[in-house]
């Protein structure tokens, strides 16, 4: 690869008008699991790395990536209150 | 003052037997998926048959009068209108009497599907115009951007006079878990509000806490067996909605146990994944081999879900770096935690980079590596202070890996390993992970005046060896063999043990159970030391007898039925200094392979593992960790692939034929070497499920680029992969 050009990706990945999003204080739905939780009890997690997070999330009313109003699970997206199906501690 | 593992240990370290190998190799050990209580329902769940689609209605009755059947629901908040995100996602559930019966039940569900548009792929989930997944936060045409993360002035560096760089594209696919057990659970609701569930978990606590929480009753009510698992790697962490939906048709049937494990095909499909990886890299060096800048451009896809970022730059000390990383969604199955979440993606980009420019500087890859480590990588002790510096352990692991591969002998540049059909390659790749555990967990120990002796607590074995653990930290202290010591775990009810992820159950377990030990052999002392005419603190225990000053007076058996009608019950908590509490190891892996370029096969013949983990419990365990990590590693290098049809937007490959995994014959030989130092030592119990896979298929992926003499930028190491490469060097592709 040293002296080719790159092969082609199949995607170009820009998103237009997309910021990334900062995580949020908020208190988090208490319907909002990940593995981490259970496995460093609150501790940050000895995998992690100060400049990436890679953390699944999912919602224990659906045992998905989404809750039951259909929208994303996440940290950033389970602290609403005006989502329906939000419920705090 | 807290505990010490002993300076000289007689069993802790050595090569011992696992306690249920012989029961596990036979079949006689009882499986969660092996369980048959009376008057057991079989389950079966109905799911999605389209990528996207929306429910506009589900008639049960036609199931219902289907011939024994007991149970029929909706499955979790589905109704009509709701939205179906991947083929596989859940829908209805049937417990009938026969395996037979329930599945024909499912036929039978009438299910109206209004078809929505699909992305299944990456490409076709960033197209513009393309169908939404989902709305969330931040989401824009299916893409969510994460932090950036910049250090120095990665342009300015890439752009300086004499800096030499190479400009790639990098790619690995999700991949599926494939465990050997399937997911599931046998549940029975007892009266109103208890549940019994034999579970195939990695977490019982976790498991007990969903079933509770989904039925509104205390987690005391709920008992989780889980006395063997069939491999978890990350994936089966809790109930997961199939175990809570057939505790609801268990409670439908009056009380009767259900039985419901996925099939294989719905396996592939909703029971998680590794999220891909795809990355666009610049990565320069000084003539002389000093890395000075980093620009990388990542995305990837865990279906409809987070979790793809991946930790780059990964290893090495890189001044100044760019990284921007967008999470793609598409309508396929979750990302669940798979093996060392990230790392392989990480390790692959990062390691193919710094071997592609290695090859341009005209350097040795070895010996770039090395010039490019942190001058200091400090990780932490057993008290979680920074003491360890993780460079030299690194020195040391490369310069034991090379030399068992035979690097000096055998490296010769890319492109010059002969001119034949068949070409032989040498790769590298370092890792790293944490593995530390934490200090809550809680293990009871008793002695009975019949002498036998139990250690107990509400964690289970994902594959590490906890029962074994436990016997062997007993039987140290106990002065008795560890096949006198009984290890009970997989209950939800004994006391709260360790959930297995992150490779933290032996590092977060072995502490109590070695406090435990101690407190009870403490307590034995205080009861038998007066009949010796000795005070507690002369005894100790040693070949079955108890000593006093050193000398043998007791047999353990005699010793112990001096406590009358009343065993030792006491419960060990954790204390410093026994265990890393965030880990911190690395490791290095070298891969001999050999390429027929006119085929494109590639066969992997030879895999060298160096690992530190800190202080070893088992060894015989830990070699067999390592082993399972890099066979899986392998996976990920030569074999694995969801294939996804864009057109359809159905998996292509879900099942065990199609989704390829290594056979006996693709196993090479595999040497495995502890990196143990007193100072490793000291760090205290570091867990070694995950480290070890991390660096195999970015090992591999070098070695086949150094034997053919091209870069193979996708994985796996297939043949149509290796042949699209060797294509593209000749300008044919």
């Amino acid at each position: 690869m040293s002296d080719d050009q790159p092969v082609d990706l199949p995607i170009s990945t820009t998103p237009p008008e997309s910021e990334a999003v900062e995580s949020t204080p908020s208190i988090p739905c208490r319907h909002l699991r990940n593995k981490g939780m259970f496995v460093y009890n609150g501790e940050v997690s000895s995998s992690s790395h100060d400049d990436y997070d890679n953390t699944i999330y999912w919602c224990v009313k659906t045992m998905k990536g989404y809750g039951p109003d259909d929208e994303m699970v996440s940290r950033d997206d389970c602290t609403s209150a005006e989502r329906s199906c939000y419920e705090p501690f | 003052m807290p505990s010490v593992w002993p300076e000289n240990p007689r069993l802790i370290g050595t090569r011992i037997t696992r306690l249920d190998g012989l029961v596990k190799a036979t079949g006689k050990a009882k499986y969660p998926s092996d369980m048959h209580p009376e008057g057991m329902l079989f389950g079966a769940m109905l799911y999605s048959p389209h990528a996207h689609a929306k429910i506009k209605s589900i008639d049960l009755a036609p199931a219902e009068r289907m011939p024994g059947v007991k149970a029929v629901m909706i499955v979790g908040a589905i109704k009509p209108g709701s939205t179906l995100r991947f083929q596989g996602d859940d829908i209805a559930a049937v417990a009938a009497e026969t395996e037979e019966q329930a599945w024909d039940a499912v036929l039978a569900i009438k299910v109206e599907y209004e078809v929505l548009p699909h992305v299944v792929t990456e490409a076709q989930a960033v197209a513009p115009g393309a169908a939404s997944v989902f709305k969330g936060t931040g989401i824009v045409n299916n893409q969510k951007k994460a932090r950036s993360q910049t250090n120095g002035d990665p342009e300015k560096a890439l752009g300086a006079p004499g800096v030499v760089s190479i400009e790639a594209n990098y790619m690995a696919p999700v991949i599926t878990h494939v465990c050997l057990e399937p997911h599931g659970l046998t549940v029975r609701f007892v009266g109103e509000d208890k549940i019994e569930a034999w579970a195939s978990t990695q977490a019982v606590g976790v498991t007990a806490g969903d079933l509770a929480g989904a039925f509104g009753i205390p987690t005391t009510n709920v008992t989780v067996h889980t006395e063997v698992m069939g491999g978890g790697f990350g994936s089966k962490f809790g109930a997961d909605i199939w175990g809570i939906t057939a505790a609801h048709l268990s409670k439908k049937a009056g009380g009767r146990p259900v039985k419901m494990f996925l099939d294989r095909a719905h396996e592939h499909l909703g029971a998680g994944n590794r999220p891909s990886a795809i990355a666009h890299v610049k990565l320069g060096a000084s003539k002389d081999g000093k890395l000075v800048s980093l620009i990388a451009e990542t995305s990837g896809t865990g279906g409809a879900g987070s979790g793809s970022n991946f930790p780059l730059p990964y290893v090495y000390a890189v001044p100044n770096s760019s990284r921007t990383h967008t999470d793609i969604f598409v309508n396929g199955g979750n990302a669940r935690a798979m093996r060392a979440p990230g790392h392989p993606q990480g390790c692959i980009v990062m390691e193919a980079a710094m071997d592609d420019l290695a090859d341009k500087l005209g350097i040795d890859p070895l010996e770039f590596r090395l010039k490019n480590l942190k001058e200091r990588d400090m990780v932490e002790d057993g008290f979680s202070k920074p003491t360890v510096d993780r460079t030299p352990m690194y020195l040391d692991e490369v310069a034991m890996g090379a030399d068992l591969i035979g690097w000096k002998a055998k490296w010769k540049p890319r492109g010059k390993n002969g001119d034949g059909p068949i070409r032989r390659g040498l790769g590298m790749a370092l890792h790293q992970w944490g593995g530390g555990g934490p200090a809550t967990n809680q293990v009871a120990c008793t002695i009975n005046p019949d002498g036998s002796v139990e250690m107990k607590s509400a964690t289970q074995d994902i594959g590490t060896g906890a029962r074994t653990i436990f016997a062997i930290i007993a039987a140290e202290v106990l002065g008795l063999n560890v096949t006198d010591i009984t290890s009970n775990i997989g209950n939800s009810t004994f006391p709260p043990g360790q959930p297995s992820g992150g490779s933290t159950t032996t590092p977060a377990m072995s502490p109590p159970a070695f406090n435990a030990a101690i407190l009870a052999r403490d307590e034995l002392f205080v009861k038998v030391a007066p009949g010796l005419n000795a005070k507690p603190e002369d005894l100790t225990l040693a070949d079955g007898q108890v000593c006093v000053k050193g000398e043998p007076k007791l047999p353990w058996k005699d010793a112990c039925r001096k406590l009358g009608q009343q065993s030792i019950q006491v419960t060990g908590k954790s204390s410093p200094g026994l265990a890393s509490q965030h880990g911190g190891v690395g490791g290095c892996q070298f891969a001999e392979v050999s390429v027929d370029i006119e085929t494109g096969v590639v066969r992997v013949k030879k895999i060298v593992a160096i690992q530190d983990t800190g202080l070893i419990i088992d060894k015989m365990t830990w070699e067999t960790q390592v082993y399972g990590g890099v066979i899986g590693g392998l996976n990920y290098g030569l074999f694995e692939e969801r294939v996804m049809d864009p057109t359809v937007g159905i998996m292509l490959n879900p099942d065990m034929e199609l989704y390829k995994l290594a056979g006996a014959s693709d196993i090479p030989e595999i040497v495995v070497r502890a990196y143990e130092t007193p100072a490793m030592k000291a760090r205290g119990v570091i867990g070694v499920g995950e480290p070890p896979t991390v660096s195999t298929a970015a090992a591999i992926g070098n070695a086949v680029s150094n034997a053919i003499g091209v870069r193979v930028p996708h994985w796996p190491m297939s043949p149509k992969n290796v042949l699209d490469a060797l294509a593209s060097k000749e300008g044919k592709a």
